[in-house]
């Protein structure tokens, strides 16, 4: 889990242009949007394209994106789990 | 009756160092590449960094361009923007083309999309200084920039007391330079960027890019530092010695006014004898001035010859990279700015004091 984790903080580092910032700067439970890091929704939906192209996983449902892109971790626990 | 704009300030990117205070062209930055990335601020000076991810090198160079612009003009808002760009963001619509074949239709990144768009420096300026006014985007191949100040004078003609943020901006991207070098546009034996321009010119451009703004009204203010008085465009002409005689005419002008002309010269051998002709038939005894032989081609560079021009008018001194010709004008009060790209797209600018 703890490699997914952080393939997924170097995924999104890259992905949204966070130039500033290293992974280390990111901790598996920091929120991705509100008070957190700050995303919005363009954010969101590079983060949709993601989890499809890198993954494989299509999220069908956008109201469960909410929960699914919370922190690294809920994403990290969402991919393992849609790959059992 | 178009009335003159007066300019309050301007900021530009280039391939040369034309964001640094006080620079004038008087040391050249040397390339042997083709097309030369823009010679780039440090953008975190001006721009706050989440902002910045999500912008393109267009809209970071047209942001910074027009801070800078406003700064020196003392402002911090505008009444209006209006933009030329030949050819937009240009990396974003390849990335986004590219992406849309390699995967198909599908899943495709949201960002690149909405970014590929010419207008979108214009907007990320109105959304950066808050403007809801007139908002708008000129793509006229290299008329660009002619038709944005030509538009510029019309509404500050209508609207006197406002204040506008008007500009040019132009990037180079990896797959359309492959595009024109299959074109035969670009020069492909040694680009060098100064171009030489006469003995050793070689066919083709040196494809460049960079982004110029400019605070414009149409009453002058403490800070104006200059005024545009006449443009016009032409995207064919038979005679371009007629055409800058004619509007020498309408603007009730001879040659002889003119204390400096100028001229687009890009050492492309095919096209530079049409500035060669014009010189020598108009302007035989008139000082001569080059810029695209410093600053490469894209098709809003006229928009750095009018920060030049303008520069010039204010300091009254020649940078000698710039001088074509030895004459001395007795002083800089008048300077027209011709350009044309590939034989077509002609512009003309008359600046003043």
């Amino acid at each position: 889990m703890s490699e997914l984790t952080q393939e997924l903080k170097a995924k999104i580092i890259t992905q949204l242009n966070l130039e500033d910032l290293a992974i280390e700067d990111l901790a598996d439970d920091t929120p991705l949007f509100g008070d957190g890091l700050g995303l919005d929704s363009i954010d969101a939906l590079e983060l949709i394209v993601m989890l499809d192209k890198s993954y494989g996983i299509k999220l069908a449902d956008p109201k469960e994106g909410r929960k699914v892109f919370e922190t690294i971790q809920t994403m990290a626990d969402f991919i393992e789990a849609s790959r059992k | 009756m178009i009335k003159p704009i007066y300019v309050h300030g301007s900021g530009s990117i280039s391939i040369q160092p034309t964001f640094e205070p006080g620079y004038c062209f008087d040391s050249i930055l040397s390339f042997a590449q083709n097309p030369v990335p823009a010679y780039e601020p440090d953008y975190k000076a001006l721009i706050p960094a989440m902002q910045l991810r999500r912008m393109n090198k267009s809209m970071r160079m047209a942001i910074f361009a027009s801070r800078l612009a406003l700064q020196q003009a003392d402002r911090t808002a505008v009444d209006a923007i209006i933009t030329g760009s030949g050819l937009g963001c240009l990396k974003d619509s390849e990335r986004f083309v590219e992406a849309l074949l390699a995967e198909e239709g599908q899943s495709l990144n949201p960002t690149p999309f909405i970014q590929s768009t010419h207008n979108m420096a214009a907007a990320a300026i109105a959304l950066v200084l808050k403007c809801k006014g007139y908002n708008m985007t000129y793509v006229n191949n290299a008329n660009s920039f002619e038709s944005a100040l030509l538009d510029g004078m019309v509404y500050l003609t209508e609207h006197p007391n406002d204040t506008m943020l008007l500009g040019g901006v132009d990037e180079a991207g990896e797959r359309t330079t492959q595009f024109w070098d299959i074109a035969g546009y670009l020069k492909r034996e040694v680009p060098t960027i100064p171009t030489p321009l006469e003995g050793a010119a070689t066919p083709g451009e040196i494809a460049a890019e960079g982004a110029t703004f400019f605070v414009v009204s149409g009453q002058p203010g403490a800070r104006t530092y200059g005024k545009v008085t006449a443009v016009e465009t032409s995207l064919e002409t038979d005679d371009t010695v007629v055409l800058l005689s004619r509007f020498l005419q309408k603007n009730g002008l001879d040659a002889d006014a003119i204390d400096a002309v100028f001229m687009g010269f890009n050492g492309d051998s095919r096209y530079d004898g049409i500035y060669r002709n014009l010189g020598h038939s108009l302007f035989p005894a008139t000082l001569q001035l080059g810029f695209k032989h410093l600053l490469g081609e894209y098709d809003t560079v006229v928009a750095s010859a009018l920060a030049i021009a303008l520069q010039l008018l204010n300091e009254q001194r020649i940078p000698s990279s710039l001088r074509l010709n030895d004459v001395e004008p007795k002083e800089l009060k008048r300077i027209l700015i011709y350009t044309q790209r590939r034989g077509k797209n002609h512009g003309l600018i008359l600046v003043e004091q």
